[in-house]
């Protein structure tokens, strides 16, 4: 028996039904999930884990076992999905954690969230100061939402009766240097009204071209791949040299 | 007010001085040609990871096929049927040369259903195999036949 190849043909089949397993369930982040589904998600990846290295187990019921508990998230997301009573039993229900302006202890110890936790979420929303707050409520997925008192919230366009244009998403009509035709047809365009842009900007070839795009307001904005910066600022700088400066600053 | 364009399906994209001027008959066919792009886009999209969970389910059970003799030099289960025979007969230079074609049958078949079965049963299975040969060498007759026994039921699970 070749373990090696056993295991390297085991790997490729558990990552590309991982892969697809994933997908059918979904676009969920990591922080949208509630505990039980990240639960699930562990087990499916330690399922394929164990397909790929358990070389004393049969690999069939493993991978079989994998599909099951998928097919089961899948059901249970749709159920979720479908029957409202279904989703408050599973997923549970938001709590109002300020109302009116008033901390709601009692709600905090049920859901077992400290006021920390709630300070901390509110300052990651740029709420520094409670008495803004009108009402906190803790999401199933373990989120504060804020809806800030009415002399706090920012103002608006619409606050000010000022027109604004549509805005919708912009078409990428080059990426990495390859034209896409079919974005192109979308929005009623072709390559000759593309190449005239570009020669317009003195750009001979689309292969010079990181990335353009069309927004709805019918600007073309292009990227190329030669920037002409001399010295792109670099974010990653020592630390200590960050340190010394600062402290040169502060010196009286 | 947001507007729409000539397909009447999207907001517009302003401000563009040289949009795309098209023949309603090239229109039609450019809307077709979209419409099988979609459709080939779909298949490509379902069809693909279908097709491949298919070829790992079928590929994981491979060796209820992979142990099915392809031939005499294979055929494990014949060799065993053979070794019996001679085992019974007490004729044991003829077992051991059963025996050890049996062995030479396993291990063609190993590779062909390593990915799906246990190790354990692979390793298993060969000394069982080992531990026949030895009997038989020993000419011992209960020995060889428990060991048979054994072999029958360890290739009847082995796969399954």
């Amino acid at each position: 028996m070749n373990e090696v190849l056993v295991v390297s043909v085991r790997a490729i089949i558990s990552f590309f039904s991982l892969l697809i397993f994933t997908r059918i369930l979904g676009k969920q982040q990591l922080s949208q999930m509630t505990f039980f589904e990240y639960a699930v998600g562990i087990t499916i990846g330690s399922i394929a884990a164990s397909l790929t290295i358990d070389l004393d187990t049969r690999a069939w019921p493993q991978f079989f076992g994998m599909a099951i508990w998928v097919i089961l998230a899948f059901v249970l997301q749709i159920v979720v999905m479908k029957w409202r009573w279904a989703s408050k039993y599973i997923d549970g229900e938001p709590t109002v954690v300020i109302m009116n302006g008033k901390i709601m202890e009692d709600a905090l110890r049920k859901t077992r969230y400290r006021l920390s936790d709630l300070m901390e979420e509110l300052r990651l929303l740029g709420v520094f100061d409670l008495s803004q707050v009108e009402f906190a409520v803790l999401e199933t997925r373990g989120r504060i939402s804020v809806l800030l008192k009415s002399q706090h919230q920012p103002v608006t366009p619409k606050d000010m009766n000022i027109p604004t244009d549509y805005q919708g998403l912009s078409k990428e009509l080059i990426y990495d240097g390859i034209i896409i035709d079919a974005n192109l047809r979308h929005v009623n365009l072709d390559r000759k009204w593309l190449m005239g842009q570009l020669r317009k900007q003195g750009i001979r070839d689309p292969s010079e071209v990181f990335v353009a795009s069309l927004d709805t307001s019918g600007n073309l904005y292009i990227d190329k791949y030669e920037d002409h910066i001399a010295s792109p600022s670099d974010l990653s700088e020592p630390i200590s040299l960050n340190l010394s400066m600062t402290d040169r600053n502060h010196k009286p | 007010m947001a507007k729409t364009n000539s397909r009447g399906n999207n907001k517009q994209f302003k401000g563009l001085k040289n949009p795309k001027r098209t023949s309603p008959k090239h229109h039609r066919s450019s809307q077709t040609w979209n419409n099988i792009q979609v459709i080939i886009g779909r298949l490509l999209l379902y069809g693909v990871p279908v097709l491949i969970l298919l070829c790992f389910v079928a590929v994981l059970n491979s060796p209820r096929l992979g142990k099915q003799p392809k031939g005499r030099d294979d055929d494990v289960l014949l060799h065993l049927q053979l070794a019996r025979e001679s085992v019974a007969a007490e004729d044991w230079n003829r077992a051991l040369v059963h025996i050890e074609e049996a062995e030479k049958a396993w291990n063609l078949v190993v590779p062909r259903i390593q990915i799906g079965v246990q190790r354990g049963d692979i390793i298993e299975l060969t000394l069982s195999l080992a531990r026949l040969k030895t009997s038989a060498q020993c000419m011992d007759k209960p020995g060889c036949l428990r060991e048979l026994a054994q072999l029958s039921v360890y290739w009847d699970e082995i796969g399954k």
